[in-house]
C-alpha cells in the first residue's frame, strides 16, 4: 500500500497539463479536465483564502499554468469554504464539507511512528473527519479510510516523521 | 496645482488618463494588503475582480473559458455582462484607461523612443487570426489559453503573489518576461495593437453608436502644426481618418492636442462616414494608403 498510488492511474487528464499528484486543486474544483478548462487564473481564491493556502502553479503544471494548487505539506486546506463561493468561473463549486474530494491522505507504513510500534496519533487528532476519514485500529495503527478522507491535509504537518509518513494525493 | 483643464477650458485628457491608470495600478498593489488583513470586499485581479457583490470578468477570459470547456456557466456569464457593457458604450478605454501593461507599453514608447508610424496593411488580419488562432488553441487544448496570456491578468497577478504570496512563481514571472521582450523586439506596441486578446475582443465590441473621436474636417487646419493628432498617437492611428477596427481606445489624445481648437471631439458615433476618402482639402493623410 505504502508507494503505490492506484488512484492517479484512474484519474483523467489533460494531455497538455502535466499531473503533479503531490498539488491538490482547491475544494470544490470540478474533476481535473473540467477545472483545466474553466480556470482563467484570476487568483481571486487565493487572495480569498485567509491561511494563504492555495498558491499558484508553476510550470511544473505545464499549460496550467497559474492555476491554483495547495501543497499540504507547507499549508494545509482549514476547510474555512470561502474560496468556492468566490470563484467566477465555476471551476470551483460551492460543497458541503464532507463532499469535499481533493484527494485522500495514503500512509507510509514502513514509516509510520504507529506502524513502527510507538505510540503516535498526531494525525488522527488533527483530522477534522476524525473517527471517519482516519480512526484507529485495535494496534493503535491509523487507517484512512478514502470514503470520508477529504484530502485537507491537515495531518500531513503535524506528521512528525521526516519526511512525513502520511500524505494526500490526488484523487481527480 | 497640476490640473485636469487646460488654460483654454479643454479637457487635460493625457493627465486625467495617466491619473486613471497610475489609481488602477496602486489599487492592484495596494489589494494584497487588504487581503493580508482578511479584508476580501474588492478582490480579484484583472483576469476577473469583485467589487462587493458585483463580480467581473475579462470577456475574452470568459468567452476562451466557455469555449475550453465547452459549457456556459451563468456565473461566469453574469460577471461578463458590465465589461461588455462598457465596452459596448465606451469602446476599448479598458485598454488606454485601466490596464497596467498598456502603462508600461506607453512608459516604453518614452524609453524607446518610439513613435508614429503607418498602421500596416496586415495589423487587421493579424489581429483576428491571432485571437480566433489561440481561441481555437484553447478549444483543442481544452484550457483557456487566452486568460493565461492576457498581460492585464499577469500584471495583477504578481503583485498579489509577491505581496500576499511572499514570492513570484516562475510562471508569471516567465509569461511577463516574453512578453517584455516581445514588446522591445516587436514593431510599437505590437501586442497591444494586435496580439493582446483582451484588446482584440474590446476592439470587436465596437458598434457604430459606441464612443469614439468625431473629425469635424472644416476646423482641421493641419498646416498649424502638421497632424499633431495622428503624430501623437499613442496607437499610431489617424483619428481624422480611421475606421471603426482600427482599434482606437478613446484615449482622448488627439482631442487634448489638436492645434486647431476642438476639431476632434468625442462622440457617440461618427457623423461623417467611416471609409469617406479624403476629400478636396488636400491633408496629408499618414494613416493609410
Amino acid at each position: 500500500m505504502a508507494r503505490r498510488d492506484p488512484v492517479v492511474n484512474r484519474t483523467r487528464r489533460n494531455l497538455w497539463s502535466r499531473f503533479f499528484p503531490e498539488g491538490l486543486r482547491p475544494p470544490g474544483a470540478r474533476p481535473e479536465n473540467e477545472f483545466l478548462a474553466l480556470c482563467i487564473k484570476c487568483g481571486r481564491c487565493t487572495a480569498s483564502c485567509p491561511y494563504q493556502t492555495i498558491r499558484q502553479s508553476g510550470w511544473e503544471a505545464g499549460l496550467g499554468v497559474g492555476t491554483p494548487v495547495i501543497h499540504p505539506r507547507e499549508i494545509p486546506c482549514y476547510l474555512c469554504m470561502i474560496c468556492p463561493d468566490v470563484c467566477p468561473t465555476g471551476a470551483l463549486e460551492p460543497v458541503e464539507k464532507e463532499d469535499i474530494d481533493m484527494g485522500e491522505a495514503v500512509i507510509d507504513t514502513d514509516t509510520c511512528y504507529a506502524f513502527l510500534g510507538i505510540l503516535c496519533r498526531s494525525c488522527v487528532d488533527a483530522c477534522p473527519f476524525q473517527g471517519t476519514a482516519i480512526r484507529q485500529n485495535l494496534a493503535l495503527e491509523p487507517i484512512v479510510d478514502p470514503e470520508f478522507c477529504v484530502g485537507c491535509g491537515l495531518c500531513v504537518p503535524v506528521c512528525p516523521t521526516e519526511p512525513e509518513a502520511i500524505r494526500v494525493i490526488r484523487t481527480k | 496645482m497640476v490640473s485636469c483643464f487646460r488654460h483654454d477650458g479643454r479637457m487635460r485628457w493625457g493627465r486625467l488618463r495617466r491619473l486613471s491608470q497610475t489609481g488602477f495600478l496602486l489599487l492592484f498593489l495596494v489589494l494584497p494588503f487588504t487581503y493580508l488583513k482578511g479584508q476580501i470586499t474588492v478582490m480579484g485581479t484583472l483576469a476577473s475582480l469583485q467589487v462587493g457583490p458585483i463580480s467581473l470578468v475579462d470577456p475574452v477570459s470568459g468567452l476562451a473559458s466557455i469555449i475550453a470547456a465547452r459549457d456556459i456557466g451563468w456565473t461566469l456569464l453574469s460577471g461578463m455582462i458590465l465589461p461588455v457593457l462598457l465596452a459596448l458604450a465606451l469602446g476599448p478605454v479598458f485598454c488606454s484607461w485601466v490596464c497596467p501593461w498598456g502603462l508600461l507599453s506607453e512608459l516604453l514608447d518614452k524609453i524607446l523612443r518610439r513613435n508614429v508610424g503607418r498602421i500596416p496593411s496586415w495589423l487587421g488580419p493579424l489581429r483576428w487570426s491571432f485571437l480566433g488562432g489561440v481561441l481555437l488553441l484553447g478549444l483543442a487544448t481544452g484550457m483557456p489559453l487566452a486568460a493565461t496570456i492576457s498581460a492585464p491578468r499577469l500584471m495583477t497577478v504578481l503583485p498579489m503573489e509577491i505581496i500576499f504570496l511572499g514570492g513570484a512563481t516562475a510562471g508569471t514571472l516567465g509569461l511577463l518576461g516574453v512578453l517584455l521582450i516581445l514588446e522591445v523586439v516587436l514593431p510599437r506596441r505590437l501586442w497591444c495593437r494586435a496580439l493582446c486578446p483582451v484588446g482584440s475582443t474590446l476592439v470587436l465590441l465596437r458598434l457604430r453608436k459606441t464612443l469614439t473621436i468625431d473629425w469635424s474636417e472644416p476646423t482641421c487646419r493641419p498646416e498649424l502644426q502638421g497632424a499633431t493628432c495622428f503624430v501623437k498617437c499613442p496607437w499610431n492611428i489617424d483619428p481624422r481618418h480611421m475606421r471603426p477596427r482600427d482599434g482606437c481606445t478613446n484615449c482622448g489624445t488627439c482631442v487634448e492636442r489638436c492645434p486647431s481648437g476642438p476639431s476632434l471631439d468625442f462622440s457617440f458615433g461618427r457623423t461623417e462616414p467611416e471609409l469617406d476618402p479624403p476629400s478636396g482639402l488636400n491633408l496629408p493623410v499618414l494613416g493609410r494608403e
